[in-house]
């Protein structure tokens, strides 16, 4: 999604103060990247559900590594612009259910291990392997029904 | 905003509302009433497995027969489903708490109801032993009035059922060829038993509520062909209070 710098600034703010409110529940097993990524992704869902309507769409501007990474994966092949290539993948990520698409950026955006995937999202280890086969699974679905080359 | 700027605004926020972080024991205790809700299910889903073992137990395995019916049929009717599926649903209680607990999300469903269900087992047999589930099933003909309806009465009503060959009743008297019964209607019925194998007879004693199969003599006669003491809980159907002998 994409949000305005002040709602990202607020976000921000309220996310170190409950990271430091709960500093106690604090599981040393854990990263602490993971941890503060999972307060994040929690806060930032529950701040979008509030915000519904003044929030937009996906938004890859500046995540060049991120739209490599999909082209890599997925042995993009389309001739296309950079920009056109952003726009369109924006817009096949955009028609992925939210639990194959939180996978996917986990994993090409913020380039989480499982390990660490199944940490922010509570989930076992298995279910995340799982969601992440069948998110490259749906996408290669949408690139195909939207005639896009991919080999 | 700068990194110094958000930096300087958080900890302005923190000084401002007098933030704090919050105690271990907050989250400690969270962790434990999950935990507890966990085990708590636990125990009742032993408890409701030992029932379900106390059902099959006392479940009359031959009564199919001079009733008629096939043994599949018969049987998979009298299966004890209410209790099958309360422990399912004590089963996925017990998944819902154990994920809540602070690592309980790592495990798959899969896992965590197949280790509910051995656990849930496990404690049934041993509840079973102890003889839990059959104080639970005195309690509960005591006291639940559709419980025994839906059990000990219809368990009765099979073995009221003489023109088919079943008897059932309370031993009044006993003799070396004959057993004398009050049935479950209060008709007193002279049992020929010289077709009863000796082990069978036995067992038998006065005061015993029994079950037989045979076939209906004259008037007032039954021979009977097996005799069998009765299984699971027996009330006195004029003095609920009252539990007869039964094994």
């Amino acid at each position: 999604m994409k949000m305005s710098s002040d709602d990202a600034e607020d976000i921000l703010q309220e996310v170190f103060i409950k990271t430091y409110e709960n500093l106690n529940d604090f599981d040393q097993d854990l990263k602490f990247s993971s941890w503060i990524y999972r307060i994040t992704y929690n806060h930032t869902i529950s701040y979008y559900r509030k915000n519904k309507a003044k929030m937009q769409t996906l938004s890859l501007e500046d995540n060049e590594i991120f739209l490599e990474k999909l082209r890599s994966e997925f042995n993009l092949t389309e001739n296309v612009d950079k920009k056109m290539l952003k726009e369109k993948v924006q817009k096949f990520l955009q028609k992925l259910d939210k639990k194959y698409r939180d996978v996917l950026i986990l994993k090409y955006l913020e380039d989480k291990d499982y390990t660490e995937i199944s940490n922010i999202l509570r989930k076992p280890m298995g279910t995340v392997a799982t969601l992440l086969n069948r998110a490259k699974d749906k996408f290669r679905e949408i690139l195909k029904n939207n005639h896009f080359k991919y080999e | 905003m700068s990194k110094k700027d958000l930096s300087k605004s958080v900890l302005d926020k923190i000084k401002k509302d007098h933030i704090k972080p919050k105690s271990k024991w907050e989250f400690l205790l969270k962790d434990y009433v999950f935990w507890g809700l966990f085990g708590i299910c636990i125990v009742i889903g032993g408890m409701v497995a030992s029932m379900m073992i106390f059902k099959v137990h006392i479940h009359d395995w031959e009564l199919h027969k001079p009733l008629g019916e096939s043994f599949f049929n018969f049987h998979l009717r009298g299966m004890p489903y209410f209790w099958l599926l309360l422990l399912t649903g004590f089963i996925f209680v017990a998944d819902y708490n154990f994920k809540h607990t602070k690592k309980g999300y790592k495990y798959s469903l899969p896992l965590v109801v197949l280790a509910t269900i051995l656990a849930s087992i496990i404690l049934g047999f041993a509840l079973f032993g102890m003889g839990v589930a059959k104080s639970m099933d005195e309690k509960a003909l005591q006291n639940l009035p559709f419980y025994k309806e839906m059990t000990l009465d219809k368990k009765i009503d099979y073995w009221s059922q003489i023109e088919k060959g079943l008897i059932g009743g309370e031993i009044t008297n006993i003799n070396d060829d004959k057993v004398e019964i009050k049935s479950f209607k209060g008709d007193i019925w002279e049992v020929n038993t010289d077709m009863v194998p000796k082990d069978m007879l036995d067992k038998l004693e006065e005061g015993m509520i029994i079950g037989g199969f045979g076939k209906k003599g004259e008037k007032g006669v039954f021979d009977a062909e097996k005799i069998k003491p009765w299984k699971g809980n027996f009330i006195n159907m004029k003095e609920k209070d009252v539990l007869l002998r039964t094994i």
